[in-house]
C-alpha cells in the first residue's frame, strides 16, 4: 500500500519535472518534485511566505526510483572534470571575442542540468559550476574583452551559498571590469515560493537582512534544485538576460504616484 | 500655514526616449529639451532656445533646476507626474501613465488638487540643500540589502502556461 502510494507520487513527479517539452532534470529535482506531490505548498499564495520542512524521506524516494527502473529525462550525475575550451571549433580567434556574461552555479548538478537544457545557447551565457573553477584563462580574457561583463552566481539559500559571491575572486580570476551579481537563492526569495528547507550547519551571512539571519541561525538551507525545473530555467534566463516579467495587468498606483519631472521614460 | 499655488498655469510635456538613451522632451508652449542622465539622478539638459542647465533631485519632493547663467529655480513634485514651480507654473508629464492618471484625477477633483499644491521654496541655502540630499541617501540606504537579487518564480509557476 505504501509502495503503491510512493510509486504514484514518483510517476506524477516524473511527469511534472519534465514538463513542458521534455526537460532534463537531476535526481534532487525529481526528489523535490515528489515532495511537492506530497505537500503542494507551492500552490499557496505568495503573500504567505514560509519554507516548509522536507517531509519525504530520501530512503522512500530511492526505493521508489529503484522500483521504477529507467526514468526518461533524468540526468546521470557526472563528476566535475576540466572542460577543454574551444576544442569544438577550428576557429583560431575564438578567444579574441568579448563575452558579456558568465553564470557560475554552486552545485555541479545544477550546472549540468542548465547545460543539458541549453541555457548557454538560449541565454548566450556559458555555465560553469564552482567545482570547475578556476575558469580557463581564455574565458577570463573574453570577459575582459567585453568591457563591462557580468558574472552571475546561482547559489543555495544557506550560509555557504550566500558566501559564494564574495569568495568568487579567490576561486577564479575575474577581470576588474566585470561585476559579480548573485541572482539567488536567498531566504527572502525562497519564502514566497514555499520551497522546502533542509538542515544545514548554522552560519552567518553578511549579505542577509535580520529576518534572514535569524532563519539561517536556525541551521537551514534551501537548495536551488528545490525550484521546479521549468521555473528554474525561466528564472535564470530572465535574470541573466534582464528580461522584464510580464505585467500583472493591475494598475501600478505606487509608480504612477511617484512619476515626476525627473522620471525617465521606459520605452 | 504653508503657501499654496493659486491659478497655476499648466504646461504639459511629452518625453521620447531616443536610441542613445537620452530623452527629447517637448513642452506644450513650444519649448524642446534634450536631456541626458548623469550620476546621482541629476539630468543635464539643453533646449531649443540656447539655454542649458542641470536638474537635480533634492530629497524626495524638491527639484533644483540650475541654469547655465547661474540662476536657480525650485520645483516641488506633487505626484502623478505633476510638478509645481515657484513662478506658479504647473508642469505635467503627459507621456507617463502617472501623468495621464493625474490629469483625469485633476479633471474630476478640479481645483481641490491644483489649489492644494504646496509651492516650492523661493531659495535654499547650500546647507539646506545638502541636508535634503543627505536625507534622500539615508532613505535609500535602509533597504535591507536586497541588492541585485531579482524576484524568482511568478504567476503560473506551478508548471502551467506563462512562457511568453
Amino acid at each position: 500500500m505504501r509502495h503503491r502510494f510512493a510509486d504514484r507520487l514518483l510517476r506524477g513527479a516524473i511527469r511534472r519535472a519534465g514538463a513542458p517539452g521534455r526537460l532534463r532534470f537531476t535526481e534532487r529535482q525529481l526528489f523535490y518534485e515528489m515532495c511537492r506531490g506530497l505537500l503542494p505548498a507551492h500552490r499557496l499564495p505568495r503573500r504567505i511566505g514560509f519554507s516548509p520542512p522536507t517531509l519525504l524521506s530520501p530512503g522512500v524516494f530511492r526505493d521508489a526510483v529503484r522500483r521504477h527502473g529507467p526514468i526518461d529525462g533524468l540526468l546521470a550525475p557526472a563528476a566535475p572534470t576540466a572542460r577543454p575550451l574551444g576544442k569544438h571549433t577550428p576557429e583560431p580567434d575564438l578567444f579574441d571575442y568579448g563575452l558579456p556574461r558568465l553564470l557560475i552555479c554552486q552545485s555541479h548538478a545544477v550546472a549540468e542540468m542548465l547545460r543539458a537544457n541549453g541555457i548557454p545557447m538560449e541565454s548566450a551565457c556559458p555555465v560553469l559550476s564552482a567545482a570547475e573553477l578556476p575558469a580557463d584563462p581564455g574565458l577570463t580574457r573574453m570577459l575582459r574583452q567585453a568591457g563591462e561583463a557580468t558574472v552571475y552566481v546561482l547559489h543555495d539559500a544557506g550560509a555557504t551559498g550566500l558566501a559564494l559571491p564574495g569568495e568568487l575572486p579567490r576561486l577564479t580570476d575575474i577581470p576588474d571590469t566585470a561585476r559579480v551579481v548573485p541572482i539567488g537563492l536567498r531566504p527572502a526569495q525562497v519564502w514566497p515560493l514555499h520551497l522546502p528547507h533542509r538542515p544545514a550547519p548554522a552560519g552567518h551571512a553578511a549579505a542577509a537582512d535580520p529576518k534572514e539571519r535569524a532563519w539561517l541561525r536556525r541551521g537551514r538551507t534551501v537548495e536551488v534544485e528545490s525550484v521546479s525545473p521549468a521555473v528554474l530555467l525561466r528564472s535564470v534566463h530572465r535574470l541573466v538576460r534582464g528580461v522584464a516579467r510580464p505585467g500583472t495587468g493591475l494598475v501600478d498606483l505606487q509608480r504612477a504616484r511617484r512619476a515626476g519631472f525627473l522620471t525617465w521614460p521606459t520605452g | 500655514m504653508p503657501e499654496r499655488g493659486k491659478d497655476a498655469r499648466e504646461i504639459g510635456y511629452a518625453d521620447e526616449l531616443l536610441a542613445d538613451g537620452t530623452v527629447h522632451r517637448r513642452y506644450s508652449d513650444g519649448r524642446e529639451e534634450w536631456r541626458t542622465r548623469a550620476a546621482g539622478g541629476a539630468v543635464h539638459w539643453r533646449d531649443n532656445r540656447g539655454r542649458s542647465g542641470v536638474d537635480e533631485p533634492l530629497g524626495d519632493k524638491l527639484i533644483k533646476r540650475s541654469f547655465s547663467d547661474g540662476s536657480v529655480a525650485y520645483g516641488r513634485e506633487a505626484g502623478f507626474g505633476r510638478t509645481l514651480w515657484r513662478d506658479g507654473t504647473l508642469t505635467v508629464n503627459r507621456s507617463s501613465f502617472g501623468g495621464r492618471l493625474g490629469g483625469i484625477l485633476a479633471a474630476v477633483t478640479g481645483a481641490v488638487v491644483v489649489g492644494g499644491l504646496v509651492l516650492p521654496p523661493e531659495s535654499l541655502t547650500p546647507q539646506e540643500e545638502q541636508a535634503l540630499r543627505d536625507e534622500a541617501t539615508a532613505d535609500a540606504g535602509g533597504d535591507g540589502g536586497s541588492g541585485d537579487y531579482g524576484d524568482w518564480g511568478g504567476p503560473g509557476d506551478d508548471g502551467g502556461g506563462d512562457f511568453g
